[in-house]
């Protein structure tokens, strides 16, 4: 790695740790140039400006939660019928709902809340839903090809409608000890299963 | 609020505010300490009145159905009324609030007193209609409530992409999952 980039991600990986515990309004470039012990112009040479530094920096961290999915092509290459297909499918969406993976499933939210007052931001985050869900769909086609998913789903719409629940879990998991979460996850996984199957 | 929404945050200005409600600009900081934590309230009271604005309508019909055919139309309205096009902005404001309340332990303790009373309202619906036999008995009440909503949420993602996702068929596919949810 060219030092040049090293110096890029360390950036990018201060901007994220401000953010994850403060907010994008805590990032401060000085306070990141001091941390990193770097001058502030060198700040710049990597990023416009502030804004630019910020978006980016977003883009990173959403990436990165996206990065733990359980890669869908991989899925497809290990399973030999429906059940095992319909069960994958379960389990990458479990994966997420770990414990653990609490932060993770957050950090969708965050990037994708602040991404709706940011068109920019929004076309990036775009990019990578697509990216990371058009590998989902192309599983949903194969899976149909063999008859393991319902014939008349769109596999893009049900992409985003499956990793859509992620999204609601967070919601129920902010009022924690209200919700019972197991029985969410159970009615969940009985809603995809019944969607999915022919 | 109605400035916001009239013309966008940045339009907010602190002078026409204090117009606009008919007071001097001192005493709107003396509920609000500066602009950010305005608009910031404003917002939590948009995210607020959004879910109010859809829980009123179904408590409504819920109360008017006089069977679980009734009902399920009624559900299925209410679905398309929060699906609709014209909501596409309030959608947007919802994930927004949500989004920052994951780094702002104040904006999110906001956020759960408001979650807490507009979903046990849609709760209380729910557990109702399945004393009358009309949705089935394995699913908890406030967990219905809480689920429907995330599908709210998976809508704003997918309609971020538009071009890519064919919205009508997202629409079908929740309909089929809401239905097949409450009703088996």
């Amino acid at each position: 790695m060219a030092i040049g980039e090293d110096t890029r991600s360390r950036i990018l990986d201060a901007a994220i740790e401000m953010m994850e515990s403060s907010g994008e309004a805590s990032i401060r470039v000085a306070t990141i140039a001091a941390k990193l012990d770097i001058a502030e112009p060198s700040i710049y040479h990597h990023f416009t400006n502030r804004a630019a530094l910020v978006e980016e920096a977003y883009a990173e961290w959403y990436w990165r939660c996206l990065e733990i999915q359980v890669p869908m092509a991989t899925v497809m290459a290990l399973v030999d019928n429906r059940e095992e297909y319909l069960s994958a499918i379960f389990k990458s969406v479990t994966w997420s709902y770990q414990k653990d993976r609490h932060a993770a499933r957050a950090v969708r939210i965050t990037v994708l809340g602040a991404a709706q007052r940011n068109p920019q931001l929004a076309k990036t985050i775009n990019d990578i839903n697509r990216q990371f869900l058009a590998s989902v769909a192309d599983s949903m086609k194969e899976a149909q090809k063999r008859k393991w998913v319902r014939s008349d789903l769109d596999p893009m719409a049900t992409a985003y409608w499956v990793h859509g629940q992620i999204l609601g879990r967070v919601v129920a998991e902010m009022d924690e000890g209200f919700v019972d979460l197991e029985h969410w996850d159970a009615l969940s996984y009985e809603v995809i299963s019944t969607i999915l199957r022919p | 609020m109605s400035v916001i929404e009239d013309t966008g945050e940045g339009a907010l200005r602190v002078q026409k505010i204090a117009e606009s409600v008919g007071v001097r600009e001192p005493s709107v900081y003396h509920f609000f300490k500066n602009r950010e934590e305005l608009v910031e309230a404003a917002h939590i009271e948009r995210y607020r009145r959004s879910h109010l604005e859809m829980v009123r309508p179904f408590q409504a019909g819920a109360a008017l159905a006089d069977n679980a055919e009734d009902f399920r139309r009624i559900v299925k309205k209410i679905l398309s009324l929060v699906y609709s096009a014209e909501r596409e902005d309030i959608r947007s404001t919802r994930m927004s609030v949500l989004g920052a309340a994951q780094t702002s332990p104040k904006i999110a303790e906001a956020i759960r007193q408001i979650n807490f009373e507009v979903f046990s309202k849609v709760a209380e619906v729910f557990a109702t209609a399945q004393e009358k036999n009309w949705i089935r008995k394995e699913v908890d009440p406030l967990a219905a409530a809480y689920w429907i909503n995330g599908q709210i949420l998976g809508r704003v993602m997918a309609e971020m992409d538009k071009e890519r996702v064919d919205l009508d068929k997202w629409n079908q596919i929740s309909e089929t999952a809401v239905s097949y949810f409450l009703f088996g």
